[in-house]
């Protein structure tokens, strides 16, 4: 894979991540989200073997004001004049969405290198997965208890059961194998293994989901430094190609981000329509991809875009992940972190995070053979993004 | 499996321009629909149509039947206001004449399945209306 080769997207293979910084997860910091963003993106800088001084932009995202705009962050890591900044209203779908904004931004002179991050007290302050979003579709949920995201995506989950025979095994599969890399990562907030008969003989929380199913969510950050790939290479750790991107907002998305009563088929999300997008900017297909970092607040979110993305067959995303295939050792290792799952809610940007790592050969024990080629995805329903990495 | 036949808890909606002539007809006791010149029929009311764009949009009312899409059993509520109401179910609803609605299945059993018809029911909690569903026939 040559960091030259693009086709497609205009700023692939022209820039890349060269640094990750996390804060711990936490149910409680106890610390201002300025904070735990300053010391996440600090941390970002300083992995990448750069100074404060060769920063120039810095891009966020956050939902009901649960975030530090960048312009604060920027002021508290003493950053010189910025040539990008940009804070973005949303959830999820952003994290491969601002990476390729950043390297957008770097690939056409704009800025040379940016920060890229999500923090949040998720847990102690604003609990996103039960909070009521703005917009015009609330009104048709709130009112009759209809009211958290774990039910809006357990009725997804509902109808790819009843279309592709999927049944509570093959979630129960998901959840499983992320836990045992959890296991190995000491940052997961949630690392106990656990069986499928533990998982069956758990309660339902919004059938066909167990609190197993769903995200923990967290107070922390995770920030990422994007530089331009001529720079990357100089700098301490190997650099985490952006080979390509693509978002996508389906038609009809609806009127906030939890409505999707205008959503003809909750069998399928954003992964479907952006994948031609995607491989076309990479000029790569699925069957080269060592490995996959997939966004999973909920655990059929891993299933859809397994087969969004053309990795299993439609209704064949189950099976794959039940017979190993998905673990360390298997084709195609998924959510090496133990997911959003296990590790915590920091909206898929620690799910950027990860894949960078690996690529860069710090997988620790959890390091997979192959990691020259990974695709990320951020979002779970109308709406989201992904990227592909590759090693240089 | 049991669930709550009857709702409990209440949030009220935060109405807007755009959808308060809706729940005009709601309270009323009437159901209707969107409808634009071209004839497509869709829920939530917009100032646009959503298949092709037509602004020329006005209310009319509708058939009360449909069919189940998917459904959700919240065995354990998010929000402490509907606690009481535990377990109760969510239905999607594809509308005979268009659109898809969520709403609570107004029936004390878990009994449900895709495809299932079911009817409109217009019900009140604390005096307020809000559109729920009952097995067709049942």
């Amino acid at each position: 894979v040559g960091s030259t080769r693009r086709v497609g997207a205009g700023f692939g293979g022209r820039a890349a991540v060269a640094g990750v910084g996390y804060t711990p997860f936490s149910r409680q910091s106890g610390r201002s989200v300025l904070s735990l963003a300053t010391e996440a993106c600090a941390a970002a800088i300083a992995d990448s073997g750069l100074a404060s001084d060769d920063i120039d932009g810095v891009a966020s995202f956050s939902l009901l004001n649960d975030s530090a705009p960048s312009q604060a962050v920027a002021t508290c890591l003493g950053l010189p004049t910025l040539r990008y900044s940009l804070d973005l209203n949303l959830g999820g779908q952003a994290p491969c969405y601002l990476v390729m904004h950043a390297a957008m931004a770097i690939a056409s002179g704009l800025a040379r290198n940016v920060l890229v991050f999500r923090a949040l007290n998720g847990r102690s302050a604003v609990r996103i997965g039960s909070a009521e979003f703005q917009g015009m579709g609330g009104q048709y949920r709130y009112p009759i208890g209809y009211s958290a995201y774990a039910q809006y995506v357990a009725m997804w989950a509902r109808r790819y059961m009843i279309e592709t025979g999927a049944t509570s095994e093959d979630l129960a599969a998901v959840v499983i194998a992320q836990r045992h890399y959890a296991v190995d990562n000491p940052r997961a907030i949630t690392r106990n293994p656990l069986t499928v008969s533990e998982y069956l003989e758990s309660p339902l929380v919004a059938d066909p989901f167990r609190a197993a199913d769903c995200t923990t969510e967290v107070d922390g950050a995770c920030a990422l430094l994007i530089s331009s790939i001529d720079q990357a290479r100089d700098l301490k750790h190997p650099p985490a190609v952006i080979q390509g991107g693509a978002y996508a907002c389906g038609r009809r998305s609806g009127l906030d981000m939890g409505d999707a009563l205008l959503w003809e088929d909750y069998s399928r999300n954003y992964t479907n329509l952006l994948a031609d997008d995607l491989w076309r900017s990479a000029a790569m297909g699925p069957s080269e991809m060592d490995f996959a970092e997939l966004y999973d607040c909920f655990s059929s979110v891993v299933l859809f875009a397994l087969e969004g993305l053309g990795l299993a067959g439609r209704g064949e995303a189950g099976a794959l992940v039940r017979s190993g295939a998905t673990a360390l050792n298997g084709r195609l290792p998924v959510n090496t972190h133990g997911g959003l799952l296990s590790e915590g809610y920091v909206h898929g940007m620690n799910t950027v995070a990860e894949a960078v790592l690996q690529i860069q050969g710090r997988g620790a024990n959890r390091q997979v053979a192959r990691a020259d080629s990974c695709v990320v995805t951020s979002g779970a329903l109308m709406d989201g993004s992904a990227l592909v990495l590759t090693a240089a | 499996v049991r669930v709550q036949e009857r709702q409990f808890g209440y949030v009220p909606p935060r109405l807007d321009h755009d959808s308060l002539p809706w729940w005009e007809e709601i309270d009323s006791g009437r159901f209707t629909l969107p409808v634009c010149g071209s004839g497509h029929r869709w829920f939530p009311p917009t100032p646009g149509c959503p298949k092709c764009g037509s602004r020329d949009v006005r209310l009319e009312s509708a058939r009360t039947i449909g069919a189940v899409y998917s459904w959700v059993v919240v065995n354990r509520s998010l929000n402490p206001i509907f606690d009481k109401d535990a377990p109760y179910l969510i239905v999607a609803v594809d509308l005979a004449d268009g659109g898809r609605m969520f709403g609570r299945l107004l029936f004390g059993e878990a009994k449900v399945e895709a495809g299932m018809a079911v009817r409109v029911e217009i019900y009140s909690v604390d005096g307020h209306k809000l559109v729920g569903f009952r097995p067709d026939g049942g």
